[in-house]
């Protein structure tokens, strides 16, 4: 178990340094490189000289990376062009709001997918799991900005039963008192990962439902929901269990689209509004803190699957 | 002697193998119906506007917000006087442009970094596949959207962004490939008779991967297509008076409380049927694939 912790950490910080070194070489990458992207497009070249000299920009890039890196270490990400705050402040006021928007929009989705799909398994190729399988398809498929402009159109125009814009507040705790405005930005958010987990849930618990033991199940007289709930939910689940890890960066991704359509203050509407600005530390700034959530999201399912099942310690995920 | 110089016999085999899945792709009903929404939409695109001729560069302010059924206008007109299904066929070409350049950039150079990372292996392998981890990591559409706005839109510039960040999933699966088969006889047999490796893995190592790279493709086309329509629909993509399907629906938006539904309803379809198409498509694909290499 300790080589296993071991050495899914090492990978982990591997990989958070080639995350930071991309982010670092897209900061390069910017129209006058990193001393425009602060200084902001006003800058003379007398002044961007200097902060070059300044700031070490005339260092070699690997010096500047790990110098880069230090300051990111110790929250450092910039000042925002536009907004006369540093990036670091702004994501510690958005992050929340946004977790808990991808949170609940996971939590929805899987109380609603897994159910789903272990009807369309038990219903198997009946007419109900067709029109669950073609739904799912279509919301699989139907971008977030779609599902949401719908959403607003029917609930909130034609029907005028759901507010069309997000709950608005400046803490988690604010934006939960309007659960009503929370309906549609969850729903909408939550769809694509919702159609997925009944996809994965159907295709494990047909696999299941043909294994021996549920067959022994049945031939001591269990019945069929005692079978499902009580040994093949069990078993189908795992195989979906490793697939949450997966979507956690999809459905950050998609706060992006869901905050912009619903306006949603988090750290989606954040980024989507300084792209706009062309606000390039707080673009990068986020795209560092979400890069890092995400590794080390992985990390941490890893070593939770680990824990739960011996045999991938041994072998690890893939095999 | 075994067959190294002439890679006759596996090609004859590749041959009748990749025709039992054609036949299976063909069994499979909603791939079908994949093919044909394709062409179905290809059509509608590329040759719609031959015969039907629409102006969408010069707006059109007195015929703005039309319903659809309003003279001359099927589908209606948008808020500056476009007519929404001649934009609609105008929009599909760019979507349907930049999501196959896309998908086929991204398919050749995973292909290749795959290939040479699996078959090559040690340093080489982990460095690249470490990279891929990465890359992995951050949420695509934020890194296309930063791109977006380092770059000037236009549709070569957009399909290098998108394929820029979509080549990694299919490099891991070619290497996986590449891995499985690079221990099997021929392979070391070719390595043997001092076959450069440059051409093990341009005859050999991708050859046997096609089916993984022409799956993960159609589900790629798919993605490109929603990530460019993200792009427009965030305002990052081609702007006006370029037409797209995302931008269509951004604009319609605006328009939402005005109850002018059907600038969001068409474009809104389009890009779904679009995307489902290829998901079809792909899927079918990868039943094929699937059953034929149970069949092995």
């Amino acid at each position: 178990m300790t080589i296993f912790l071991i050495r899914r950490c090492l990978h982990g910080l591997v990989v958070l340094l080639i995350v930071t070194a991309f982010v670092f070489s897209l900061l390069h990458a910017l129209p006058g490189g990193p001393a425009r992207a602060i200084l902001g497009p006003k800058a003379n070249p007398t002044e961007i000289a200097a902060f070059e000299r300044a700031n070490n920009l005339n260092k070699p890039l690997l010096e500047q990376y790990f110098l880069w890196l230090g300051r990111a270490l110790h929250g450092n990400l910039g000042q925002s062009y536009n907004q006369n705050q540093s990036v670091a402040s702004l994501i510690a006021q958005r992050l929340p709001k946004t977790l808990m928007l991808t949170v609940l929009a996971l939590a929805v989705s899987l109380i609603v997918g897994l159910p789903v799909g272990m009807l369309q398994a038990v219903r198997r190729n009946g007419a109900t799991d067709r029109v669950l399988s073609v739904t799912a398809l279509a919301a699989y498929s139907a971008p977030i900005f779609l599902t949401g402009i719908l959403g607003i159109w029917l609930f909130a125009v034609r029907w005028r039963v759901l507010p069309a814009q997000a709950p608005q507040g400046t803490s988690a705790l604010q934006i939960l008192a309007d659960p009503k405005a929370l309906v549609l930005p969850v729903l909408c958010l939550g769809l694509g990962s919702m159609a997925a987990f009944s996809r994965y849930m159907r295709s494990s618990t047909s696999e299941n439902l043909v294994q021996d033991y549920v067959r022994l199940a049945r031939a001591k007289g269990a019945g069929q929901a005692r079978i499902l709930y009580r040994h093949v939910a069990r078993n189908a689940l795992g195989p979906v269990a490793t697939q949450v890890g997966l979507f956690l960066p999809i459905l950050f991704a998609g706060t992006v689209i869901t905050e912009a359509v619903f306006n949603y203050p988090g750290m989606g509407l954040l980024f989507w509004t300084a792209a706009g600005a062309r606000d390039y530390p707080t673009e990068l700034g986020v795209v560092l803190v979400v890069g890092v959530a995400t590794v080390v999201g992985s990390l941490l399912a890893d070593i939770a699957y680990g824990v739960l099942d011996p045999r991938i310690r041994q072998f690890g995920r893939e095999s | 002697m075994i067959s190294v110089t002439s890679s006759r016999v596996p090609d004859t085999e590749e041959t009748a193998a990749s025709w039992r899945m054609g036949a299976l792709f063909a069994e499979n009903v909603l791939a079908m119906v994949g093919v044909v929404l394709l062409a179905a939409v290809v059509l509608f695109c590329f040759v719609g506007p031959m015969f039907y001729h629409t102006d969408q560069i010069h707006t059109n302010f007195p015929q703005a917000d039309l319903a659809p059924g309003a003279a001359g206008h099927l589908l209606g007109t948008d808020q500056s006087g476009y007519d929404v299904l001649g934009r609609l066929m105008v929009g599909g070409q760019t979507s349907l442009i930049i999501g196959v350049c896309a998908a086929i950039l991204a398919a050749v150079v995973g292909s290749i970094v795959g290939a040479f990372a699996g078959f090559v292996g040690g340093a080489l392998d982990t460095v690249l596949m470490r990279l891929v981890d990465g890359f992995i990591a951050i949420p695509q559409l934020l890194v296309v959207i930063v791109l977006a706005t380092i770059v000037v839109p236009t549709r070569l510039t957009l399909i290098l962004v998108i394929a820029s960040l979509s080549w990694f999933t299919t490099a891991r699966l070619v290497r996986g490939e590449a891995l499985a088969i690079r221990n099997l006889e021929y392979i070391e047999a070719a390595r043997m008779v001092g076959s450069p490796w440059i051409r093990t893995i341009s005859r050999h190592v991708i050859p046997n991967a096609v089916g993984v790279i022409v799956v993960s493709a159609a589900f790629q086309v798919a993605d490109a297509i929603l990530l460019l329509a993200s792009l427009d629909f965030l305002g990052l993509g081609i702007p006006p008076p370029a037409a797209s399907w995302g931008g269509m629906l951004s604009t319609g938006l605006q328009y939402v409380y005005s109850g002018y539904w059907w600038m969001i309803v068409f474009p809104g379809a389009m890009i779904l049927l679009t995307v489902m198409t290829f998901s079809f498509i792909g899927d079918g694909l990868r039943d094929a694939l699937e059953s034929r290499l149970r069949e092995r």
